[in-house]
């Protein structure tokens, strides 16, 4: 082994030095460096725990499984069923959601397993609002796809990139049985918004949960929902579950809600009213409704999908004619009107009136229905023909001159100035003219005209369908208003009875019984007597109703509006029935068939598959 | 050679060290990765640590002056090296950059290699010049020597490597000797960067430091030679900073922009900008004090934390072991670092001493610069951590790197009985016939 002698260079002390300086540097630095550790995993470990726990931990909502709504019979109206909301995690590029190559795989075989056209899956992954429990990071992009489609989606789960992973989840769906049946009185149900989230009924709910919206899902939403749990579950970067569910709060399942509604009255009511725009209300005397239709419906599973269509529609679907709806009442307003002479003016029943056809006053002509006349008749003849110079001159004439407040006071007995309290969200306020405000200028505002067709029942008076469903139970059961009842009783999740709704008193009718007995008389007559306008109705064995009719003028906007209002048996009453049909046309030709083949299903005289 | 009493001189110590430390790095690694699909990959960190210890083995046995003899070699073929990362076929192009290349199966880094390359070259460069620091030239070779493959990786691109010649070069210069005021104007150009800002006062006080400069430097009498060249490329930087600073900043990658902004503005912690540091600082800060358990770290496997296997390796062990863990490591390091610099002081030669210097430099900035990035000290540039990251080229490198080390030490051990025979018996060292000349043979 040869080698060259490499010279040796002495190192000077400069050397030394210097690398003496260079350990110093390095011990300096280390120190900082530890400092630093301490900093990040002592002095600040607290945070970055927290930190870390947000990295992974996701605590998810669960929603609660809705109540039941059902009928008095058992029979289920609305109820939750599992569907599937399709989720997929967001890529970003400079802070923007990016279609990348990965996620446009996903959505790819995302369309080709839902049959979702591509474009409509991209512009919702570009647009839709992301989520709050995975930290924004995903984005539902199909809602309630079908089991079907569900199980294949999570058979072939594993063939998505991971960078674009898309998440099935189970999410409670409300479902109702019967499409369109009862749909007002139902209502619908939709995630909360930030303006109800805010307001103190809503405190405990997560956001994003599901609330009752309209009809009774939103009346016993206290009742119907439950309390959501929540779930813990351990999530990597790409926000896909690494760990089991972890139950942190369970969620408890909300409470059914019976109805007094009864799936055969409803079903039925809704079937004769057909097409036409009308209102069906069917209800013991105690004013628990057994059912109450309100033409035309939507359909509570669909109506998304059909929201233009129901929209578009003159006739306004979302429109709860029975509960909201503003209707004259026309001659069935001369049964309120006929206790107001009774008792205010203190007449007998027996005092006759002549009419000649008309009446004329003050300058002016009112003609009666009748051209003819019906000559000298009593109040019961009155009624049963219902005859309109007898009421343009007994309430007219002698009751509202001068400023009509005997006749509001006796509308104000029967509740007709105040909502009724059905236990339905939607309720509007019915106006009475006069009202309430233009109390102080009735001596002047009230013009005589102005009488006369409030005898008629037109002319400002405007009332709901339930409204006088309700006042004519008063008269039924002599005078004591009761609070329209759809809801029965509260059941638990389990079955047992939780609450019980009993029959609200409102108040009472203060007239005689000579009174109520005149007037039940008189709509006795209305359909007993062979010339009366219900006398289709006469012919029921051993069971005797009583009604009125009426037919309150539209003006410009088309046929008038046909009433009937009725109840049975007449001794004995166990129903009570308003029929309303807006433009139908005269109360005797259209509403009162209507209520004929109502009875005929409540006294099984037909069974209900005939009606269709 | 092996009749000579070499196995008794061995540094076990360093060796020891080095071992531990790849030790710590394997086990970190198995924790990191347990369960997951990379859960193989200890046993193949394990396998370089052998080779490694083999290469390590094989160099210590080596006189580090047969390094330093055929460094301009070495240094040759660590460029060509580097070069070839650019050539096709053999070139590979990983992560966004041409920093390797394929010898059949196998897969290296070149610029690990050069690393060691250039250590020893400047070693030799630095190692047998003159007494005394004089003109220019004596600060140009050796800074030529270190940004030849600086720059070179630059154009890969790879950052972290290319940055990590800067301190061993100036690391390296310094421990030759090179004079104050040299190291002074050899930091004038950087003082360009005020020229970002644009206010008056930025400017005068930049017109201070310079005429502070130029002051000290005839005061000292150093010669116009060096002192001028350094102003004029000062002069010349700054101005081109002061002109140019929004165009080059236009230029630059959206991902370079983003690491600076967030460098300076660490308030800026969860989206974008510090995405990495936040969660590297997340998975240390929830280790705490002794750390959640060696397999247990979340932040890794749930893939918050990137590259936890190669530049983010230190927050795994934070995460793990926690702080006890982190400063069992870093006390590792110094230990390491120390013994190296003893090795540089004990060195009876320039050389070996530079080399030594050139190592603990190496070691040094890779620590620094790692650490200082995962805990948000410094900008993020992609570096791995000696010992501890995973990747074949880079053990192999560290353990040659110790290797040196050990030779050095050991063959000063012979150094100073040449001393003696030399002090003692000078007619043996210093034959007239020159081709017997090497005191080993005759000895």
């Amino acid at each position: 082994m040869k080698r060259k002698h490499i010279p040796l260079f002495n190192k000077t002390n400069k050397v030394e030095r210097r690398i003496k300086f260079f350990m110093l540097l390095v011990v300096g630095f280390f120190a900082v460096l530890v400092f630093r550790l301490w900093t990040i995993q002592i002095y600040r470990q607290e945070d970055y725990l927290q930190s870390s726990l947000d990295n992974i931990q996701r605590l998810v909502p669960v929603q609660s499984i809705r109540g039941e709504i059902r009928d008095s019979n058992g029979k289920i109206l609305a109820k939750d069923v599992n569907y599937c909301d399709v989720w997929i995690k967001l890529n970003y590029q400079n802070g923007r959601r990016a279609v990348t190559p990965a996620v446009q795989k996903s959505l790819e075989m995302l369309s080709e397993i839902l049959g979702k056209s591509y474009k409509r899956l991209e512009y919702d992954y570009l647009h839709k609002k992301r989520d709050p429990f995975y930290k924004r990071l995903q984005v539902c992009v199909a809602n309630r796809i079908p089991p079907d489609q569900y199980v294949i989606l999570e058979e072939r789960k594993m063939e998505f990139p991971e960078e674009a992973m898309i998440f099935a989840r189970k999410v409670p769906t409300r479902y109702y049985h019967y499409n369109s049946l009862a749909a007002h009185i139902l209502g619908l149900t939709g995630p909360i918004d930030a303006k109800e989230k805010d307001s103190e009924d809503y405190v405990e709910y997560a956001p994003y949960s599901l609330i009752g919206k309209s009809g009774i899902e939103k009346q016993y939403e206290s009742y119907l929902h439950g309390s959501d749990g929540v779930n813990r579950i351990i999530v990597d970067k790409n926000e896909i579950q690494r760990s089991p569910s972890i139950e942190v709060k369970t969620a408890v399942p909300g409470n059914n809600v019976v109805l007094n509604l009864d799936y055969k009255y409803q079903s039925a009511a809704e079937k004769i009213l057909g097409a036409s725009a009308g209102v069906m209300i069917a209800s013991t005397t105690d004013n628990r409704i057994l059912a109450m239709a309100s033409n035309p419906r939507f359909d509570l599973n669909e109506y998304r999908k059909k929201y233009g269509v129901y929209l578009t529609d003159p006739l306004n679907p979302f429109y709860h004619r029975a509960v909201a709806g503003n209707y004259e009442p026309g001659s069935v307003f001369k049964i309120f009107e006929a206790f107001a002479l009774l008792e205010e003016l203190k007449i007998s029943p027996e005092h006759q009136v002549y009419c000649p056809g008309h009446f004329s006053k003050w300058g002016t002509r009112w003609n009666c229905h009748k051209k003819a006349g019906h000559g000298y008749l009593n109040l019961y003849e009155a009624v049963c023909l219902s005859c309109n110079v007898y009421f343009y001159e007994m309430v007219g004439d002698k009751l509202n001159i001068p400023g009509g407040r005997r006749l509001r006071k006796w509308a104000i007995e029967f509740g007709f100035e105040d909502k009724t309290g059905v236990d339905l969200p939607d309720e509007r306020t019915p106006s009475v003219f006069p009202s309430k405000d233009t109390e102080r200028f009735l001596d002047f505002a009230y013009t005589p005209g102005v009488g006369v067709n409030n005898a008629i029942g037109q002319g400002g008076v405007l009332f709901s369908p339930l409204q006088v469903h309700t006042a004519v139970c008063a008269i039924t059961n002599n005078g004591v208003l009761y609070q329209p009842q759809i809801a029965q009783k509260i059941l638990s999740h389990g079955g047992e009875v939780k609450e019980i709704f009993e029959p609200i008193k409102m108040g009472a009718v203060e007239a005689s019984p000579k009174t109520f007995e005149a007037v039940q008389k008189a709509m006795w007559e209305v359909v007993n007597n062979p010339r009366g306008t219900g006398r289709r109705l006469k012919d029921y064995p051993n069971f005797t109703v009583a009604g009125k009719t009426g037919t309150a003028q539209a003006g410009n906007r088309g046929e008038p509006h046909a009433w009937f209002v009725c109840y049975g048996p007449f001794d004995n009453p166990e129903i009570v029935i308003t029929v309303m049909i807006e433009n139908g046309g005269h109360g005797g030709e259209v509403a009162v068939p209507l209520a004929q083949k109502f009875l005929d299903v409540f006294l099984d005289n037909v069974s209900f598959e005939d009606l269709v | 050679m092996f009749r000579s009493k070499i196995w008794f001189n061995i540094d076990y110590v360093s060796l020891l060290l080095a071992l531990g430390l790849a030790s710590f790095g394997v086990v970190v690694l198995a924790g990191a990765t347990q369960g997951t699909i990379n859960s193989g990959l200890w046993l193949t960190q394990a396998q370089w640590i052998v080779i490694g210890l083999i290469m390590c083995v094989c160099t210590f046995l080596i006189d580090y002056r047969f390094f330093i003899k055929y460094a301009v070699v070495f240094y040759i073929i660590g460029i060509i090296g580097l070069l070839l990362c650019f050539a096709p076929y053999i070139g590979l192009y990983k992560k966004g950059a041409y920093s390797w290349i394929r010898i059949g199966p196998k897969q290296f880094q070149p610029a690990e290699f050069a690393k060691l390359a250039t250590i020893l070259m400047l070693a030799k460069i630095l190692g047998s010049r003159k007494e005394k620091w004089t003109g220019m030239l004596d600060i140009l070779r050796p800074l030529f020597i270190g940004a030849l493959p600086a720059m070179i990786i630059l154009k890969q691109p790879d950052l972290g490597t290319a940055i990590v010649f800067g301190p061993v070069t100036l690391l390296m210069m310094f421990a030759a000797g090179m004079p104050f005021s040299y190291i002074l104007l050899l930091f004038a150009p950087f003082t360009c960067f005020i020229g970002i800002n644009h206010d008056i006062i930025a400017i005068l006080i930049w017109l201070g430091i310079m005429g502070g400069l130029l002051l000290y430097s005839i005061f000292r009498k150093i010669p116009w030679t060096v002192w001028l060249p350094f102003l004029a490329i000062s002069i010349v930087a700054y101005i081109a900073v002061f002109e140019y600073a929004e165009t080059v900043w236009n230029q630059l990658r959206d991902h370079q922009k983003d690491r600076i902004v967030g460098y300076f503005n660490p308030e800026i912690e969860k989206k974008g900008l510090n995405w990495n540091i936040y969660n590297s600082k997340v998975a240390l800060g929830s280790g705490g004090f002794w750390g959640i358990g060696l397999g247990k770290g979340t932040q890794s496997k749930l893939g918050f934390l990137p590259e936890y296997e190669h530049d983010f390796v230190f927050p795994t062990v934070g995460e793990q072991l926690g702080f006890v863990g982190g400063v069992s490591l870093l006390g590792l390091f110094l230990f390491l670092l120390m013994r190296a610099l003893e090795t540089s002081i004990l060195s009876k030669t320039l050389q070996g001493s530079l080399i030594a210097t050139g190592v603990a430099a190496l070691f040094f900035s890779h620590i620094s610069i790692n650490i200082g990035m995962v805990t948000g000290l410094l900008p993020v540039t992609g570096l791995p951590l000696t010992f501890i990251s995973y990747g074949g080229s880079f053990m192999l490198i560290n353990m040659i790197a110790v290797g040196f080390l050990i030779s050095i030490r050991m063959h000063t051990t012979k150094e100073i009985i040449e001393d003696n025979i030399m002090n003692n018996h000078p007619q043996l060292i210093l034959p007239k016939n020159t081709e017997n000349g090497d005191i080993w043979e005759s000895s």
